[in-house]
C-alpha cells in the first residue's frame, strides 16, 4: 500500500464498514468493554498509519453505541461517513454526509449508506438514539448534490449485495458501489446499468484493488478481463481457421465468429476500463513496522490481563 | 519578376508554417487521446476487528 501510494499519486483507500468489532450477537459484557474499546482504538490507529481516506459506517461499528463511535471518530485522520444516519433527539446528521476529493483534475464524490434492516428491531442496543432515512431516497439526494460538482461518484454501501444491485438498477449516477456486510469476494464484479459493484471477503483475508482508466467523460466502463477473454477467443478462432483439414462450411462459421469478435473488440476502443484484483493477505506479506509494533503491544497487554501473575 | 519570386517565397514559407502548426495540433490531440486519467482504489470491508492474518 505504501509503495503504491509513493509510485502512483491517484490512490484512494476506502472502507465500507464493520471495521471495529466482531459480528454482533449479544451486547458486550461489562468486563469486556475496556478490552473492546482498546482494540477499536488499535484499528483506528492502524487505519491512520495506512492512510485511509474515508470509512463508511457498518451496523457492527455501533456495537458500543453512538457516543463511543462519535468519540472514536475524532481519533481518526479520515472522515467517518454516513448519509442516512441521524440523531434521534436533534434530528441532525451524526457523521459527515459526503466527501469530495480532488486529484489531478479528477473530482471524486464519496457518500455512505447503512441499512436499518441489519438491526434486530427497535430493542437492538446498537440503534439506540439513532434514526435512519430511506437509503434509496438518500442516495437520490446525494447523487443530485454530487453530480454537478464531481466527475465520479462512489458509494460506500452497507446495504448488502442484493440491495446494492437493486440500487444500481433503480438509480443512475453512482459509478462505483464499494459494498459491505455480506463479506463476499466479487472477483469478477457485476456492472449494472453503468455501476460497478464491488465487495471483498470478511476479516481482512484479502486486499482489494480497483484500477480505473478514464479515456472520456462517459459514465460507461468495461472490465479489462472481458477484453482479455475476447482476445483469447480471437486467437483460438484464428488457429482453427489456419487448420487445413476443416471443411469449408465450418470455416465460414469460424470467419463469422472472428468478424463478430473483432467488431466487439473495436467497440471497446477508447472506452473507460477497469481492472479488479483481489489479493490474499498471506502471512508472508511485508508488514507495516509501526502497525506490527502496535498490534504486538496490544497483544502483550491483553495477554497480561488474561493471565495475571498470581500472588505466592 | 522579382515581386513574383517574393510572393512564391512567402507562400512557400506560409505553407510550411501552416503544416507545422497542423502537425503540432494533431500531435497534441492524439497524445491527449492516448493518455487517459487513472485512478486506483484500495478497498476493504467487514474487517470485524481482526488483527491476525486469516488463512485464505
Amino acid at each position: 500500500m505504501k509503495d503504491l501510494r509513493e509510485s502512483e499519486k491517484r490512490v484512494f483507500v476506502l472502507d465500507s464498514g464493520d471495521l471495529l468489532f466482531k459480528k454482533f450477537v449479544n451486547p458486550i459484557p461489562e468486563n469486556e468493554l475496556k478490552g473492546m474499546s482498546e482494540k477499536a482504538h488499535l484499528m483506528i490507529e492502524s487505519f491512520n498509519l495506512m492512510g485511509y481516506d474515508a470509512m463508511g459506517i457498518g451496523d457492527d461499528d455501533l456495537t458500543m453505541g453512538k457516543e463511543f463511535l462519535l468519540e472514536i471518530s475524532k481519533k481518526a485522520n479520515f472522515p467517518f461517513l454516513s448519509s442516512n444516519l441521524f440523531d434521534e433527539v436533534s434530528g441532525k446528521v451524526l457523521f459527515q454526509s459526503f466527501l469530495i476529493k480532488e486529484t489531478h483534475g479528477l473530482r471524486i464524490g464519496i457518500f455512505a449508506l447503512l441499512s436499518p434492516d441489519f438491526f434486530t428491531g427497535p430493542s437492538d442496543p446498537r440503534r439506540k438514539g439513532l434514526t435512519f432515512r430511506s437509503p434509496i431516497e438518500t442516495a437520490q439526494a446525494m447523487v443530485k448534490e454530487l453530480k454537478p460538482k464531481t466527475d465520479l461518484i462512489i458509494l460506500l454501501s452497507h446495504l448488502g449485495y442484493a440491495k446494492d444491485v437493486e440500487l444500481a438498477q433503480t438509480l443512475q449516477g453512482i459509478n462505483i458501489i464499494l459494498g459491505g456486510h455480506n463479506g463476499i469476494n466479487l472477483v469478477y464484479p457485476s456492472v449494472i446499468k453503468n455501476t460497478i459493484i464491488l465487495q471483498t471477503a470478511s476479516r481482512g483475508m484479502y486486499g482489494a484493488r480497483l484500477d480505473l482508466l478514464l479515456y472520456n467523460n462517459e459514465p460507461t466502463f468495461y472490465n479489462s478481463a472481458t477484453k482479455t477473454s475476447l482476445e483469447n477467443n480471437l486467437r483460438s478462432i484464428t488457429q482453427r481457421l489456419n487448420t487445413a483439414q476443416i471443411p469449408e462450411a465450418e470455416k465460414a462459421q469460424w470467419r463469422k465468429a472472428k468478424e463478430e469478435t473483432e467488431r466487439t473488440l473495436n467497440q471497446l476502443q477508447g472506452k473507460n476500463v477497469f481492472t479488479n484484483n483481489i489479493i490474499p493477505l498471506a502471512e508472508q506479506m511485508k508488514e507495516h513496522s509501526d502497525i506490527k509494533m502496535l498490534v504486538e503491544a496490544y497483544k502483550t497487554k491483553a495477554q497480561a490481563k488474561e493471565s495475571p501473575v498470581s500472588p505466592k | 519578376m522579382v515581386m513574383v519570386n517574393g510572393m512564391r517565397k512567402t507562400w512557400f514559407f506560409a505553407s510550411i508554417f501552416g503544416l507545422v502548426i497542423l502537425l503540432i495540433i494533431t500531435g497534441l490531440t492524439s497524445h491527449a487521446q492516448k493518455s487517459p486519467k487513472s485512478l486506483t482504489l484500495l478497498y476493504s470491508n467487514n474487517i470485524n476487528g481482526e488483527i491476525d492474518p486469516c488463512p485464505t
